[in-house]
């Protein structure tokens, strides 16, 4: 008997599968249905949202304001898109076998030489084409919310890729209660049962330990809910960032909710729900495939092929892999240090560094190296018309006169043992004028500066500048070279919100250098007609012991998954997003030793603190 | 005899959990043959065809198909043998042409060869202008004649026909008949079931004949015929009272007790078991009105094979 040739040639049943359901206008009417709806449900939340954030960020071209607009309407939308496919996933497979048995055609297809596994995965194919389509269907749709802002092509593709993986593991699910059960009827209800036990069943005992223990339960009791895997991989995008601007949108509490941190925005879930989802529905998946096709085979059911036992030792070693690694470091006396880091708290140590009411807002101000007293004037005068708005402040120099503004938060807080200092910033730069660049070597419209003083007792400053291109112009400079050409300077895209987080400053210290005190936290901002928007000055400090590993990256340059080409596609893609988007920018810094190099500590006597008109 | 049989099985068994389906079957199918297969509904045919198709696990026994012993794994087999299941359905929204072209492609035949067998059999079948009908508007004979075709898509050597004339209207199945004929003729070897003896009788080259899942008759049909002419029965009405009817027949040679079934006004209708074959049946007929019987009807008494068929059957139930 010879062996069937391999094939290049379609999936038999999934030709057939596609030609019985793509006929008529049954998927024409689906989809159209499905687009009204999102269109509909988008409309609605676009206008919810818009007298919101419109009043409360002051109207106009805003872009805080169109940001959050943008990110209501995402969220909801790839909510709405999750339901969709929660609804209709498992019920496009879960007749694909029984469907067989029922209408008598079982025989008739296992008399054929095709593998059980073909015959799966193109009932697998089939069903998945059709999910395929709403998810395309949503994705205009979310597209215009990117055109908003407040979401980054790192969040659209996340969801997208949380939403599909979900698909797959639910038709798979499908699929195997089909063949299980033989009945359409049943396998459908067990499946939606299921699904339903996996997403209210694990909100509903999420909820119990809540109130039984009476403290935050741990969030891995959710690890079997897709809802709460979609929300925890928005959540840890940027755009939903505690720390970040866009924090106030109405759908951050419902995702954070959802994902099992607090719904008060001030703890991180303990894990990356949406991964342990992911690899616990991947090994489910694996094992549902692996059974259904033992379940259709006519004769030999519970032999398994070389193929099948590959699958289960796969599977087991999958299993296994995964509990090693997510549970043994704590047992592990070399890896408990490790772990013990990773689980370590991050704490911000900067007071008021997230502008969000007035009366927390108490910085020291102090107008420094104004080259004349003209401009220093003006910008005082204009900081006091500035309004701080709830979430960040605007320092606004519209002269082209130099004039420089600081703004100071005295830190003294000492640091016995932390593993890791970051520092991390939420700005935009609306305009920058590179025409009349000044020449006091300092003029970024923003630089940060950290000082700490280290067991010896020596002063440091950790220092980082930003700036932005200006438009190309003949005979003009795109930026200020005296900000520029240093280093540890980065540029920015104008008027886009971006979130920039520090390296570790650990990673460039030598143990003499071990911070004792951080002292204080200055933004300055220098350089004529010069319109900076501030959201977040934060100083996370990660406690606990430095681990010894870390010490072979001393003051090397790690590389970083921003460097990756994927993320450099996406930086690229950014830029069409109109309506000013979040992002993390990488960057690279150096610490100078002794007093700061740029900036005198404000001498001057500070201003008074701002009050709202 | 030395060609080896197209299917085999040796002592093939089916049990399910308190009953014997299947009992120690040992049939042979030879080569070309078309072969009858009939039992009683329940007999066991069903069981028996499917493992032959590979969609059923025998419990015990083996199954050679052209000599071959079909190993668990051998895939090859689906390649060899057509099946047609005793009922089957058809999938919705599906035209007849796509029907076939999803089977041909179950069996990877190329895209060109697909066509131009589809277009074969629906030749074949009679049923090439229906060629772009929905297959859920079929009549149920042209269903039928429709699976025989996607059993035929891969032309296979060996066909297992599950009642393909069940359901049936009369003029349906003569073309049905008149199909396997066809088949026949171009030399596959056909295993046919049925329960219904006549509708076999005349056209089967071999029979097999199987009750309570057991093998009661396997073999060419002539000399099955043959080894059970012995129980031919010739039936005889005389224009006489049943007395004299008796009398006159009693004692001719060659058949035995006469008993009388049926008593008219001026006739009487006598039965007699008898050994021989027609020369002997005619010289029966001969010494009857040498005698001076007013003979009106002179027949075998029923249809020989059904005669079988019932005398095995009954004789397994006493």
């Amino acid at each position: 008997m010879k062996l069937a040739r391999p094939s290049l040639s379609l999936n038999p049943v999934l030709v057939k599968e596609l030609r019985g359901r793509m006929r008529g206008p049954r998927a024409f009417l689906f989809l159209t249905g499905v687009l009204v709806l999102l269109g509909l449900v988008s409309y609605g939340l676009f206008q919810l949202a818009l007298p919101r954030y419109y009043d409360r960020f002051g109207g106009g071209n805003n872009a805080a304001a169109g940001a959050q607009i943008g990110q209501t309407v995402f969220v909801g939308l790839v909510f709405l898109t999750l339901l969709l496919i929660c609804a209709i996933a498992p019920s496009l497979t879960a007749g694909a076998i029984s469907g067989e048995h029922q209408r008598k055609t079982y025989d008739l297809l296992m008399a054929t030489p095709l593998a059980p596994f073909t015959i799966l995965a193109g009932k697998l194919g089939a069903a998945l084409s059709y999910v395929l389509l709403i998810l395309l269907a949503a994705v205009p749709m979310t597209s215009l919310a990117y055109v908003f802002g407040g979401v980054t092509m790192e969040d659209l593709v996340k969801a997208f890729a949380v939403m599909g993986g979900l698909a797959i593991v639910f038709s798979v699910m499908g699929l195997f209660f089909s063949a299980l059960f033989k009945r359409t009827g049943i396998a459908v209800g067990v499946s939606y049962l299921l699904l339903g036990l996996a997403t209210l069943g694990s909100f509903f005992i999420y909820a119990v330990v809540g109130v039984m223990r009476g403290e935050q339960p741990p969030n891995w009791l959710l690890a079997v809910n897709p809802f709460s895997a979609l929300a925890s991989a928005l959540v840890e995008g940027v755009v939903l960032d505690p720390n970040s601007v866009y924090s106030g949108s109405a759908m951050t509490p419902l995702l954070w909710g959802l994902a099992g941190g607090r719904f008060d925005n001030t703890t991180l879930p303990q894990i990356p729900l949406w991964q342990y989802t992911l690899a616990l529905y991947a090994s489910l998946t694996l094992l549902w495939l692996f059974l259904a096709t033992q379940l259709i085979k006519p004769v030999r059911r519970f032999q398994f092929g070389r193929v099948g036992w590959l699958l289960i030792v796969l599977v087991i070693v999958g299993v296994i892999g995964a509990l090693v690694a997510v549970f043994a470091p704590r047992f592990i006396p070399p890896l408990r240090a490790a772990w013990i880091w990773q689980n370590a708290t991050q704490r911000n140590i900067v007071p008021n560094g997230t502008f969000l009411e007035p009366p927390d807002w108490n910085w020291q101000i102090a107008a420094v190296a104004a080259p004349t007293a003209k401009s220093e004037t003006r910008a005082q005068t204009e900081w006091q018309r500035t309004t701080v708005l709830k979430g960040f402040v605007r320092v606004w120099n519209p002269t082209v006169d130099a004039a420089t503004l600081t703004l100071t938060q005295p830190l003294n807080v000492p640091i016995s043992e932390v593993a890791q200092v970051k520092l991390r910033l939420v700005l935009q730069i609306r305009n920058q004028a590179s025409e009349v660049c000044g020449a006091a070597g300092d003029e970024c419209p923003v630089m940060v500066q950290l000082r700490y003083t280290d067991v010896g007792g020596q002063a440091h400053t950790f220092t980082h500048g930003f700036y932005a291109n200006g438009k190309p112009r003949p005979g003009i400079a795109r930026a200020c070279l005296t900000c520029e050409d240093r280093p540890q300077n980065q540029r920015v895209n104008m008027t886009n919100w971006i979130t920039w987080e520090s390296p570790d400053l650990y990673d460039a210290r030598t143990p003499e250098e071990t911070p004792r005190t951080f002292d204080s936290i200055t933004v300055q901002f220098a350089g004529a007609a010069y319109d900076v928007l501030l959201a977040r000055v934060n100083v996370l400090v990660r406690e606990g012991r430095p681990l010894d590993f870390r010490s072979r990256f001393n003051a090397t340059p790690r590389w970083s998954y921003t460097d990756a080409l994927p993320y450099q596609i996406l930086n690229f893609l950014n830029q069409f997003n109109m309506g000013g988007s979040s992002r993390r920018v990488p960057g690279g810094f150096i610490i100078q030793t002794g007093p700061a190099p740029f900036i005198a500590p404000p001498t001057a006597a500070p201003l008074p603190p701002f009050k709202t008109p | 005899m030395n060609e080896p049989l197209a299917i085999e099985t040796k002592n093939l068994t089916k049990k399910y959990k308190r009953t014997l389906a299947v009992d120690h079957l040992n049939l042979q199918v030879p080569r070309g043959a078309l072969f009858g297969f009939i039992g009683r509904n329940g007999a066991g045919k069903t069981t028996t065809l499917r493992m032959l198709a590979g969609l059923l696990e025998p419990s015990t026994g083996e199954v050679f198909v052209n000599g071959e012993r079909v190993e668990k794994k051998s895939r090859g087999l689906h390649r060899l043998i057509g099946y047609m299941p005793d009922f089957f359905g058809v999938y919705e929204d599906m035209y007849v042409w796509e029907y076939l072209d999803f089977y041909a492609r179950c069996y990877n035949l190329p895209p060109a060869q697909r066509k131009k067998l589809i277009d074969e059999l629906l030749e074949l079948v009679n049923l090439a202008d229906k060629r772009d009908a929905n297959v859920q508007a079929l009549s149920r004979g042209m269903q039928q004649r429709l699976c025989l075709a996607h059993a035929l898509i891969h032309e296979p050597q060996i066909l297992l026909l599950d009642e393909p004339a069940s359901g049936l209207d009369p003029r349906a199945r003569i073309e049905m008949r008149e199909l396997l004929k066809e088949l026949a003729a171009m030399g596959k070897t056909i295993i046919v079931s049925s329960h219904i003896l006549p509708e076999l009788a005349e056209m089967c080259t071999h029979i097999g004949i199987v009750e309570h899942g057991k093998l009661m008759a396997n073999g060419n049909t002539q000399e099955i015929r043959r080894q059970l002419q012995a129980n031919r029965i010739l039936r005889v009405r005389v224009l006489t009272d049943s007395a004299r009817a008796l009398e006159l027949v009693r004692n001719v040679r060659g058949v035995g007790e006469p008993s009388v079934i049926a008593v008219t006004d001026n006739s009487a209708t006598l039965e007699m078991e008898f050994e021989g074959d027609d020369h002997a049946a005619a010289m029966v007929l001969a010494e009857l009105v040498t005698r001076g019987a007013p003979i009106a009807e002179f027949s075998e008494g029923g249809n020989a094979l059904e005669q079988v068929f019932l005398q095995l059957t009954t004789a397994e139930n006493n």
